[in-house]
């Protein structure tokens, strides 16, 4: 609490005193460009914490206004039935979008410009419908002649209605914020890829936010009806759909009041200068590009920077550290076997019938020429790349072709080629990221205890000396330089008690003294859990330090395997691959 | 002289990772720049190439100051360099890769990495990081120019395809070229260099020509 | 049989149009992989050359000249200041180039208003074929977009222009180093891209009107003729053309204007969720 909570009281003072002040006119105006504010707060949370653009929530709006319009014909307008419908068909558009962003986005990890076009075709074809469906709709002309809920005036009480909704939103959005849900939410727009492999569904992480959004806009949409008295297919339209965008643009999409503050601003505006300033719709598509330009994080973005500048720190939840429930993993019960497993990419065979029984604890170091499968070998363990024949498995269970987010839920970790950590989060927040992964229930998105969770192999790791990053918790991760970003990567593998560990050249862009730290870490791991640890290294000393079997890829196949002076000592070994030898 | 700066400074933003360098190349030599990794190889190419401004200093190429210009240009007149990272492209396929070369047939070099010649229709990003390399070489090559500025090629590449490019080399300095060779492998530099120059954080640590080259000075540098 | 010429023909103007319409939206998406959401303002702002040479007093060829040179010059300028900073962040390029169009859009609306205008046919007349007689000039326009389709064909499989977009906007910086003027090059690219759009607005203006919303259905129709088809190529975009045009004109005859309408849109969903490569993929 403290001075952004009196911020936020001061101005839902200033609006609930609008009524007393400024009369029943500026009323009416301020409420509709409060349901409009609300409606964009729906496309500043898809777009400013999902990461992904709706270029059609005008659909979600219109279509509740449609519907709360009929309701409220049929019904005179009664409170509860009416309240009634419009939940029910919030929640009803919410599963739509939700079943619309989990299809779309499932299988991919980016949140590309399909999907914004999907959705605004989608746009198109109901503003078409309901401009076509006369006898429902009433078509151009609109739908009107039927009560305001409760038969509130628009002019009057219905704006302490709709500022309740306000005050609900914007603090279920701030609270959000807060939560492990909202953590991940920034923690996928970050590294989304990443945010899978610690076995987070992001398609559906995805489909949670588009949901929300959706069921947002449609309660506005659905106060929209009895505010305006009538429905045009306007309010389903692209038009309405692009300045839902420039709001939370302009205003911030980045903030859960962003969008309210432009709506609100640009609307008062544009009601006082559209008429005697001709060139003001120019202007206010200026400042849209401009913003899109320069600004991303809008108006809000700018006021909260320059408060930062000014001293004032939002107050940063303290939560008490409590041991982690255990991972939720499912025990592995024997080794991970891969028969004939046949990979290729554009055309190109990369693994052709690998074959290989990993023991199923301790150590095994691959190695082989650029161009061998390692990598690949990794990748198709862990889902990333698909298997075209054969089979893998992890002792009875087939994880052939598994998802890349149910890696993680059979047991396996994986460390990437080149460090992938949330960069534009902090380290604290990743190693939260870190101990969330494989444990969160349902409900523990929406609790705040877990963001305190602690587990005992990860402080165990960052408690050893030499380990940089204890110190470091504020710092964001992309600041880090490359050493101490592997150590966070390490950490963010482990931090789920993997049973499986692969490891993609651990030690690469490190000092001798780092290597040595890595490999005292790893092994620590190792003898604490009894995992069975794959290591992929071009370091020769590194993996004669590690005194495992080593095997030996060579064009998609299995070459030879042994200990590492079996290797060393086969001819043909060093024929193909001479390693880390210069 | 092919190649010659003088006293060249430059580098990233305000942190300047050359100052004042010189090196002189002639047409049919190759200069080998050795040193460890991130002692400013890359960075040196880059200014070469023209991808990196100068700070201070002037660039001349075949008896024109090119200081000034920018890397398309300086590609125009002859400079053909292979960057260490994304020296082909990657979404193209191998026949568009060397198409945009304009050169019309592969020659010798399709003899030398057959691998090559036979994946013309496979596209770049398919292929694997040593393969990648070895097109980006081919590119090279094939490519019209007078000044080859090489930035690793032999990383991740195979021992005989290494020597491959050893003989590739050797046969495009007799027909009149100059090589700028950046490269950790001893064994490439011993068997090409006409001359070479050792980098460490402080800037040139080493010069030798000829007959003063030697294995064990190489490795110094390579390990301080 | 008359009947099902006219189906034919229809379909064929149909198809030929949304070439026209796509060709601009193909080089400036398909290659340079900017997603032009301003796509249809610069048809809209081709189809202007006419109210322009109007208000000019200016023969109506003169439309000519002037929308390549309006349209030229406003393309030339926006990738400059705009479009530039915006290679190979498709995702930010939508939302620019949306921004763009909005303004565009205002901008025309303040200068020549909201109002629809006609367009007379610079060609008057029907065409006696078999039983139907048909508009003499959609039947120039559809040779027209054949003939210069297969000379593009015919230039594009022997040139490197191609290959070189996509070599620029793959890695600019071994572009550069290969020779390529890249900053010139992507201009010159996105520019012809946006004049072609423009071209095709002043020679569908006689059959769409002129206002200035019209723009939408442009690029929706031409954005999803692309995504059907598959980027990058001539093929892709015939057969991306041939499909949407088909759809429309089929569902359009059958059933109504709006069902061909939605049909399009419902066909660019199933694309854009389960195929976004298109029917025809480059290898």
């Amino acid at each position: 609490m403290g001075f952004i909570a009196a911020v936020n009281l001061a101005l839902l003072g200033l609006l609930l005193a609008v009524p007393a002040v400024w009369g029943d006119f500026v009323t009416w105006q301020l409420g509709l460009y409060l349901l409009y504010g609300i409606a964009a707060q729906g496309v500043g949370l898809a777009w400013g914490r999902g990461g992904f653009l709706p270029l059609g929530n005008a659909l979600f709006f219109g279509v509740a206004a449609y519907v709360s319009a009929m309701v409220l014909n049929a019904t005179g307008g009664a409170f509860l039935p009416n309240l009634l419908a419009m939940l029910v068909c919030a929640a009803l558009l919410a599963a739509l979008a939700w079943g619309l962003a989990a299809a779309i986005f499932q299988g991919r990890t980016e949140s590309g410009p399909y999907f914004s076009l999907i959705t605004l075709a989608l746009v198109l074809i109901v503003a078409q419908l309901a401009e076509t469906a006369q006898p429902v709709t009433g078509g151009f002309n609109g739908y009107s002649g039927y009560d305001s809920i409760a038969g509130l005036d628009p002019y009057g009480n219905l704006y302490y209605l709709i500022v309740g909704l306000v005050v609900i939103t914007s603090f279920c959005l701030m609270l959000l914020e807060k939560l492990p849900g909202g953590l991940i939410l920034r923690g996928l727009v970050s590294q989304e890829l990443r945010l899978q492999t610690l076995g987070f569904a992001t398609h559906r992480v995805k489909a949670w936010a588009f949901a929300l959004s959706a069921f947002i806009t449609a309660l506005a949409g659905g106060l929209y009806a009895s505010h305006q008295g009538i429905v045009t297919p306007q309010a389903t339209g692209f038009v309405l759909s692009s300045e839902l965008l420039i709001w939370a643009a302009v205003g911030g999409r980045l903030h859960p009041l962003g969008p309210l503050v432009g709506a609100v601003v640009i609307g008062f505006l544009s009601a006082e200068l559209r008429d005697t300033y001709l060139w003001w719709e120019v202007l206010i598509a200026f400042l849209f590009l401009i913003v899109v330009m320069m600004a991303p994080g809008g108006a809000v973005e700018m006021i909260t920077r320059l408060a930062r500048k000014l001293g004032w720190h939002a107050p940063k939840l303290t939560v008490a550290p409590n041991p982690a429930p255990p991972a939720r993993a499912k025990a592995v019960n024997g080794p991970l076997t891969l028969r004939g497993v046949h990979v290729s990419a554009g055309g190109v065979h990369i693994l052709e019938g690998l074959e290989f029984t990993c023991p199923a604890r301790g150590f095994l170091c691959v190695i082989g020429p650029n161009g061998a499968g390692k990598t690949t070998m990794l990748k198709t363990i862990t889902g990333a790349m698909p298997v075209e024949r054969g089979e893998i498995r992890l002792g009875e269970r087939d994880i052939t072709n598994v998802p890349q987010y149910r890696a993680l839920a059979h047991g396996i970790g994986r460390k990437m080629q080149i460090p992938t950590v949330f960069q534009d989060l902090t380290v604290d927040e990743n190693l939260q990221l870190a101990a969330l992964a494989g444990r969160t229930g349902p409900l523990d998105y929406f609790r705040v205890a877990p963001l305190g969770w602690q587990v005992p192999e990860l402080g165990r790791l960052l408690d050893q000396p030499g380990v940089p990053l204890a110190d470091l918790g504020p710092v964001a991760a992309g600041a880090l330089p490359q050493g101490h970003r592997q150590m966070l990567e390490l950490c963010l593998t482990l931090g789920a008690t993997p049973h499986v560990v692969l490891l993609d050249e651990p030690t690469a862009g490190m000092s001798p003294e780092e290597t040595g730290l890595m490999v005292r870490l790893i092994r620590d791991y190792q003898a604490q859990t009894g995992a069975f640890v794959l290591v992929i290294e071009h370091d020769m000393a590194l993996v004669q330090s590690l005194d495992a079997d080593v095997l030996v890829l060579h064009q998609g196949r299995r070459f030879a395997e042994g200990s590492f002076t079996e290797v060393r000592a086969n001819p043909a070994v060093t024929e193909v691959y001479a390693g880390g030898h210069k | 002289m092919m190649l010659r700066l003088d006293g060249i400074s430059g580098g990233y933003h305000d942190t300047l990772v050359h100052r004042g360098l010189s090196l002189e190349l002639g047409a049919g030599e190759v200069l080998a720049v050795i040193g460890r990794n991130g002692t400013g190889k890359t960075t040196l190419a880059r200014l070469i190439a023209g991808e990196l401004p100068l700070a201070g200093g002037s660039i001349r190429f075949g008896g024109q100051d090119i200081t000034r210009l920018s890397s398309w240009d300086r590609a125009r007149r002859g400079i053909v360099s292979m960057p260490q990272t994304d020296m082909v492209f990657d979404g193209l396929t191998v026949a568009e890769n060397l198409a945009l070369t304009g050169a019309k047939s592969l020659g010798e070099l399709g003899k030398r990495f057959p691998r090559i010649a036979q994946r013309m229709r496979q596209t770049a990003q398919t292929m694997s990081g040593g393969e990648r390399k070895i097109l980006g070489f081919v590119r090279a090559l094939v490519s019209p120019g007078k000044l080859l500025v090489l930035d690793e090629p032999s990383e991740g590449v195979q021992t005989e395809n290494i020597d491959h490019m050893v003989a590739c080399i050797r046969q495009a300095c007799a027909d009149g070229t100059a090589c700028l060779l950046f490269e950790q492998n001893i064994r490439m530099v011993e068997a090409l260099a006409h001359a070479v120059i050792g980098l460490d954080s402080s800037g040139v640590c080493y010069r030798a020509e000829g007959q003063e080259i030697s294995r064990q000075d190489m490795l110094a540098t390579l390990s301080l | 049989m008359d009947q099902l010429l006219l189906i034919l023909l229809n379909a064929a103007w149909q198809i030929a149009a949304l070439a026209l319409l796509a060709l601009g939206l193909a080089i400036v998406f398909g290659l340079l992989r900017i997603l032009n959401m301003a796509h249809g303002e610069f048809v809209m702002l081709g189809a202007y050359a006419h109210v322009i040479a109007g208000q000019l007093g200016l023969p109506p060829l003169t439309a000519l000249p002037i929308c390549i040179l309006v349209v030229g010059l406003v393309a030339l300028l926006i990738e400059r200041v705009v479009v530039r900073h915006f290679y190979s962040r498709m995702f930010d390029s939508l939302l620019a180039t949306w921004a763009l169009s909005i303004l565009m859009r205002e901008i025309v609306e303040m200068i020549w208003g909201r109002a629809y205008r006609n367009v007379p046919m610079p060609v008057e007349g029907l065409v006696q074929l078999g039983g139907v007689s048909y508009p003499g000039y959609r039947l120039i326009v559809i040779f027209l977009v054949i003939a210069g389709f297969a000379c593009l064909w015919l230039w594009y499989r022997k040139s490197l222009t191609g290959v070189r977009i996509r070599a620029v906007v793959n890695n600019p910086s071994l572009a550069r180093a290969s020779g390529i003027n890249t900053s010139r090059f992507s201009a010159a690219a996105f520019v012809t891209g946006c004049v072609l759009a423009g071209l095709s607005g002043l020679l569908l203006a006689p059959m769409l009107g002129v206002e200035p919303s019209m723009g939408l259905d442009a690029l929706i129709r031409s954005f999803f003729a692309l995504v059907v088809g598959g980027l990058g190529t001539l093929e892709g975009l015939g057969i991306g053309v041939a499909v949407v045009g088909g759809v429309q004109a089929g569902l359009s005859a059958a059933l109504s204007q709006t069902a061909g309408y939605l049909g399009v849109l419902v066909l660019a969903i199933l694309f854009l969720w389960r195929r976004p490569d298109g029917l025809y993929r480059r290898r």
